[in-house]
């Protein structure tokens, strides 16, 4: 069976998507390159990264491991949640764990 | 040893300081251990709470004095997994957003097998409630406190499953119910009102009150029983955090002059409570801006979850703002406007 796997560009734009349903209109001049705690302060606090995490893991239907996955560094700019996220899907169809 | 303050800061009001004496923290981490946790020996503590408040001053400070046990804050650190690869007896001090983080751990909690979670500061989160549920069959084991900074804890009540049901609450053995301001006609819900000998003494005051009464709306089950049934005033609690809507909007207004401004209290699966705010006006004002106005609010009340501008504010014909039928036109409809 081949999975056909998204695309950075696609990941990015439907990161951008979740966030900005998470976050709010706020997000939508923040540069995908950018620190989203400095560029949203306590709009992007510990909680509401959490609940980012969440929602990207359903998006794209992988698992994020608190303990084994630095998330304060991935999940800091969505740049690094694209990388991530992309890593943990070509990880996942290599392995033959993908849907 | 000066009495030890806790403030409730502004967010339900003026700024209120409830002053403890060492004795009463003392009573109260020693009772809830003995009553709640069953006296059990644990090997470590760790804290999501805060110490500067008094849910985590008694259970990150006041406990492992008393036990001897040392302890891992981590109320910074929300995102931080607790050890749970060493099988020590662990007691775990949760806000509502932390069984978020213990959803995701459900095996290595089952196979610990020794951590006993404690809860409080706001209704369990349906991730609570799943996680007892699924370690329903193994060593874990859940407890929840009601309380409020001016009563200490006042009842408590192991954490349900999914699929249990509200557990009636259970009174701490020094807390006698009172009879309260009765909530409906038949009679049967009532504010719960207190007495015991933990309540705080209020700056300025030279003694503890008589009695309190807490804004907690219940049902008696038996005479130290209740079923909990809501709140009589507009308290949310927001991961914790005691926000007065009433007291919201009455700041949002100030500061946002010309708008029909309500607030409406909403669950969030992470904080357990959270509210938005929703607002109408004849001049159509800038998400933006309203954000920056909302944005001067006395510092440590949450900011709203969400802003929601509407056509307008419905009401009935006494003024009662439609709480149901303004969340139900604002959504999906309206895309909100978050701050």
């Amino acid at each position: 069976m081949t999975t056909t796997l998204p695309s950075p560009e696609e990941i990015h734009d439907r990161t951008r998507t979740v966030l900005a349903t998470r976050i709010g209109d706020a997000f939508t001049d923040v540069p995908s390159d950018a620190e989203l705690q400095t560029a949203l302060g306590e709009r992007y606090d510990s909680l509401t990264a959490m609940e980012c995490i969440s929602a990207i893991e359903s998006e794209f239907g992988i698992e994020v491991d608190f303990v084994a996955d630095d998330v304060r560094f991935w999940f800091s700019s969505v740049e690094r949640m694209v990388r991530f996220t992309h890593e943990r899907l070509e990880d996942t169809a290599a392995l033959g764990l993908g849907s | 040893m000066p009495d030890i303050a806790f403030a409730t800061s502004g967010s339900t009001g003026p700024p209120v300081t409830w002053l403890r004496t060492e004795a009463q923290l003392h009573a109260e981490a020693a009772l809830v251990h003995d009553v709640v946790l069953g006296s059990a020996r644990f090997g470590r503590i760790v804290s999501y709470a805060p110490p500067g408040h008094l849910y985590g001053r008694l259970y990150g400070r006041e406990l492992p004095r008393l036990e001897d046990v040392p302890v891992t804050g981590l109320w910074d650190e929300p995102l931080t997994v607790p050890p749970l690869d060493d099988g020590v007896p662990t007691l775990l001090v949760c806000l509502p957003s932390t069984w978020q983080l213990l959803a995701r751990h459900t095996t290595a909690l089952a196979r610990h097998g020794r951590v006993t979670a404690l809860h409080s500061t706001g209704p369990a989160t349906p991730a609570a409630h799943q996680v007892a549920e699924r370690l329903a069959d193994t060593g874990f084991r859940a407890y929840e406190l009601l309380g409020s900074t001016e009563t200490g804890a006042v009842a408590h009540r192991p954490v349900a499953g999914e699929h249990t049901g509200g557990l009636p609450w259970r009174l701490l053995p020094d807390v006698e119910v009172l009879p309260g301001r009765i909530a409906d006609g038949a009679g049967e819900v009532q504010r719960l009102r207190v007495t015991s000998p933990r309540l705080a003494r209020r700056t300025g005051a030279e003694a503890p009150p008589d009695d309190w009464e807490l804004p907690d709306l219940v049902a008696p089950v038996t005479p130290r029983t209740f079923h909990h049934v809501g709140r009589a005033s507009r308290l949310v609690k927001v991961n914790g955090v005691r926000c007065d809507l009433a007291h919201v909007e009455d700041t949002a207004r100030a500061c946002c002059p010309g708008l029909d401004l309500v607030c409406a209290p909403v669950s969030d699966p992470v904080r357990g409570e959270h509210y938005e705010v929703f607002y109408a006006g004849p001049e159509p004002v800038d998400p933006a801006d309203l954000r920056r106005r909302l944005g001067r609010l006395p510092s440590g009340l949450p900011a709203p979850r969400a802003v929601h501008r509407v056509p307008r504010i419905p009401r009935s014909a006494t003024g009662k703002v439609l709480t149901a039928e303004l969340t139900a036109t604002a959504r999906p409809a309206q895309e909100a406007e978050h701050v």
